[in-house]
């Protein structure tokens, strides 16, 4: 059993090694008719920002993503900065650059990992989930009679701030920076994704598609260590089972769905204020202008912050959203895992009162 | 000179909740002398130290800032004489301290029973703060160890060394686990969840001797059956016994404890016992006259804290009530259950056929009056209990109102239904479960 899990464990680093890896994979070629088309939907008005790219980038191979992308992004400010001082308005390209970028490189990406989507989402998902379950299931038999499973906890280096817990936190801090800054170093990753966004959506996907569905499969694995933890409380496998429906249906598929059917993005159970910039004007203005559905939706957001949220409180305490509902509580109590409640710094906070 | 403190020796959850409660109603100073550790922990949490749920900080219940902010004084020191005349005491730095009042709630130690090698390193009981240090020590070099004696800290320590991967052997002079307390059925459930978890459980087997290897440490034991059984840690848990043997020259009147009356004093004045380390000279019916449990403890302290803040009250606890753990197996026990009935009471026992759960009400033959109840993995709601149990209640009401007793987590599988099923076939009746009532349940508990 321990010898499976080993097994599990070295499958399981393998999937990853070889999804970091898969960001260095591939080629960049940018053709001019692809050029084209990127000009015209982005509605790219600046000569400048053209040619600078025709001669730098287009028809070029780059065999990694960042110069590819230092390219476009040098282009774009190099562009603005002229268009500004010249107050030629209409010119100026408001795209964040590495959005622009990384749309730019979805369309030029080229080689093995955009030919081969279905092995390389085996090699990196496939084998993340096999080795993981490997490691896992064991734990039927290994913890023996179902009971409270915390042995151990803080004797373990990833469970009680040890090496391999800073590690562990430096990985996803890195992680979720390449995400939300420079998504276009991570084409690579969205292309294995491609197949399944496509039937979901209908749309290819983009980095935030990738993170939905890694998070949703993170969600699914690491519950089934917490099914076999909690075997003895059935309060703790509702509440789990609780915490996935509400991530996989409505954080993932339902939002995904309603783009095929031309509708708003959304996330129903998610309230203002965690949904930070639902109040924010260009939100407002796009629930607004989709019609009934828009303004059922604008609806719903207000009565759920205002009504719903306040009264389950009251009921049942913040445990009804956090622990329940909540896709970062679903993270942190499935991934996560328990057994780290105590925080340690109220005298601290509670001396600045 | 400032007026001399209240000093209250022992900071466990006897101490620490008179010092608690006086602080509540009155403003003097209060000392609190300990020789185990700075600050209050609580005891019941040590394994789970050891087990690695919990960091040592985890099991103090307060801030370290809370004692100063409510000027409750601490000193980490051994007091070596109680003088009564002189109204002071001595500490081993020959320190003397004055006292207006003097509290001792020195709680227990771990009883010895004069075994050859039984102060060999590598043998110790599991009670203190030091011995859960040692434990640690010992630890790393222990791959095989013996537990000898069979109750609630003999089984602790053995779920505690088997999560750390230790083969055990666990000890038990009786027949089956702990049958001086638990009745027949509910003992032998907890002997099949104990070897389930892979303790090598040796019933009616006593301890004849430890043997020592070159350095001075346990290397074997030996049973009475001459059995040689090799092992490089021995546990002693065979019950513990008030400690108080730093007052044996004194004029407080001991017996096993400190003897006190009924409002918890000695025979000396302004000197108070409470906790594990009293002996009551008239105990309530049906109540030892030591009862060294947490709970008792506590209200000790706080009904001593209501005499020295001028509201005299008896020492008044009331059903007993206790709690614990057999590896996975939760127990609760309300007003008395004897493990071998003797007329007129009498048992009804359900166990289901596969799980670790069962339940045992006792009740009086002739008035079918409810004198407790023994469960094992549902929890009880100790309030309506309390109740039942105070107002002489009938087993046939206790029954109906299981439902309403439950106090397990929302979502738990209950079982009451099964329980009742039996209960009609046994007494041949035909009572209906009421069903759970939040109302019933708060009118029940505020009233």
């Amino acid at each position: 059993m321990k010898l499976l899990q080993k097994i599990g464990l070295g499958i399981f680093l393998i999937g990853l090694s070889l999804f970091c890896s898969l960001v260095l994979l591939g080629k960049y070629k940018l053709n001019p008719k692809e050029f084209q088309r990127v000009i015209y939907a982005k509605g790219i008005k600046s000569e400048l920002f053209i040619n600078s790219l025709n001669t730098s980038l287009v028809g070029k191979e780059f065999s990694e993503p960042f110069s590819f992308s230092l390219h476009i992004i040098t282009a774009v400010k190099e562009a603005n900065k002229i268009h500004k001082k010249n107050r030629e308005w209409g010119k100026v390209i408001w795209d964040k650059p590495h959005s622009l970028s990384h749309d730019v490189a979805k369309i030029a990406g080229k080689g093995i990992v955009k030919e081969n989507k279905f092995l390389f989402w085996l090699l990196t998902f496939g084998l993340g989930i096999l080795g993981s379950l490997l490691y896992i299931l064991p734990n039927l038999i290994l913890l023996g009679p179902p009971g409270i499973k915390n042995n151990g906890i803080y004797f373990s280096s990833s469970t009680n701030r040890g090496f391999l817990g800073w590690f562990v936190f430096l990985f996803l801090v890195t992680f979720y920076i390449v995400l939300y800054f420079f998504p276009d170093y991570i084409v690579n990753w969205t292309y294995i994704v491609d197949p399944i966004s496509q039937s979901i959506s209908g749309n290819l996907a983009s980095q935030w598609f990738l993170y939905g569905f890694l998070y949703c499969v993170v969600m699914i694995v690491m519950a089934i260590r917490m099914y076999i933890k909690y075997r003895n409380n059935m309060h703790q496998i509702l509440r789990t089972t609780s915490v996935l429906f509400f991530q996989i249906v409505f954080a993932f598929l339902i939002p995904e769905i309603l783009v095929r059917f031309d509708k708003p993005w959304y996330d129903f159970k998610n309230a203002f204020p965690l949904d930070y910039d639902f109040f924010f004007s260009w939100n407002l203005n796009s629930l607004i202008s989709s019609g009934g559905f828009g303004i059922f939706i604008l609806v719903w957001g207000i009565v759920l912050t205002l009504v719903i949220v306040p009264v389950m409180v009251y009921f049942f305490g913040k445990r009804w959203y956090c622990s329940w509902v909540c896709g970062c509580g679903g993270l942190a109590e499935t991934l996560g895992g328990g057994g780290n409640w105590n925080v340690g710094w109220f005298t601290v906070f509670y001396s600045f009162l | 000179m400032n007026a001399p403190p209240v000093i209250v020796i022992g900071n466990g959850i006897t101490g620490i909740t008179f010092a608690r409660n006086f602080r509540k109603k009155s403003s003097k100073p209060i000392l609190i002398i300990s020789k185990e550790t700075p600050y209050f922990f609580s005891r019941t949490a040590i394994m789970y130290v050891y087990m690695g749920h919990l960091r040592w900080e985890d099991t103090q219940p307060y801030e370290n800032t809370f004692w100063e902010k409510n000027k409750l004084d601490l000193l980490q020191g051994t007091v070596t004489h109680i003088n009564p005349k002189e109204k002071n005491i001595r500490l081993s730095d020959e320190s003397i301290l004055s006292y207006d009042s003097l509290i001792i709630a020195t709680g227990s130690i771990p009883n010895k029973f004069g075994w050859p090698g039984e102060n060999l390193r590598g043998v110790q009981g599991l009670y203190s703060k030091q011995d859960l240090d040692s434990l640690e020590d010992y630890s790393a070099s222990t791959n095989k160890a013996v537990i000898v004696g069979g109750g609630l800290i003999g089984v602790e320590l053995a779920e505690m060394l088997h999560s750390r991967g230790k083969k055990v052997i666990f000890l038990v002079r009786e027949n089956s686990f702990w049958n001086n307390v638990l009745p027949k059925g509910e003992s032998e459930l907890i002997n099949q969840h104990i070897l389930e978890h892979g303790i090598d459980l040796r019933l009616n087997t006593n301890l004849s001797e430890i043997i020592e290897d070159k350095t001075g440490r346990v290397k074997a034991i030996r049973t009475d059956s001459g059995e040689i059984i090799s092992c490089q840690f021995v546990g002693l848990t065979v019950g513990v016994r008030p400690n108080i043997d730093f007052i044996n020259n004194t004029d407080i009147a001991t017996n096993r404890g400190i003897l006190v009356n009924k409002y918890l004093e000695t025979n000396q004045s302004s000197i108070y016992a409470i906790g594990d380390c009293s002996e009551q000279q008239e105990p309530q019916t049906g109540r030892r006259s030591i009862e060294a449990v947490w709970y008792t403890g506590r209200m000790m302290g706080e009904t001593l804290a209501q005499t020295l803040t001028g509201n005299k009250k008896t020492y008044n606890p009331g059903h007993w009530f206790n709690s614990a753990k057999f590896f996975d197996i939760e127990y609760q026990t309300y007003g008395l259950v004897a493990p071998q009935p003797t007329k007129p009471e009498k048992h009804f026992h359900w166990k289901h056929p596969n799980k670790n759960v069962a339940i045992t009400l006792s009740y009086n033959e002739n008035t079918k009056q409810f004198l407790g109840i023994n469960t094992f993995g549902i929890r009880m709601r100790h309030e309506l209990l309390n109740k039942i149990l105070c107002e002489k209640k009938s087993v046939f009401y206790m029954i109906e109102q299981l439902a309403n007793c439950n106090f397990d987590s929302e979502f738990f599988k209950t079982y009451e239904e099964k329980i009742l099923l039996k209960f009609n076939q046994d007494f041949n009746t035909n009572i209906k479960l009421k069903k759970k009532s939040w109302k019933v349940i708060f009118n029940n508990i505020i009233s």
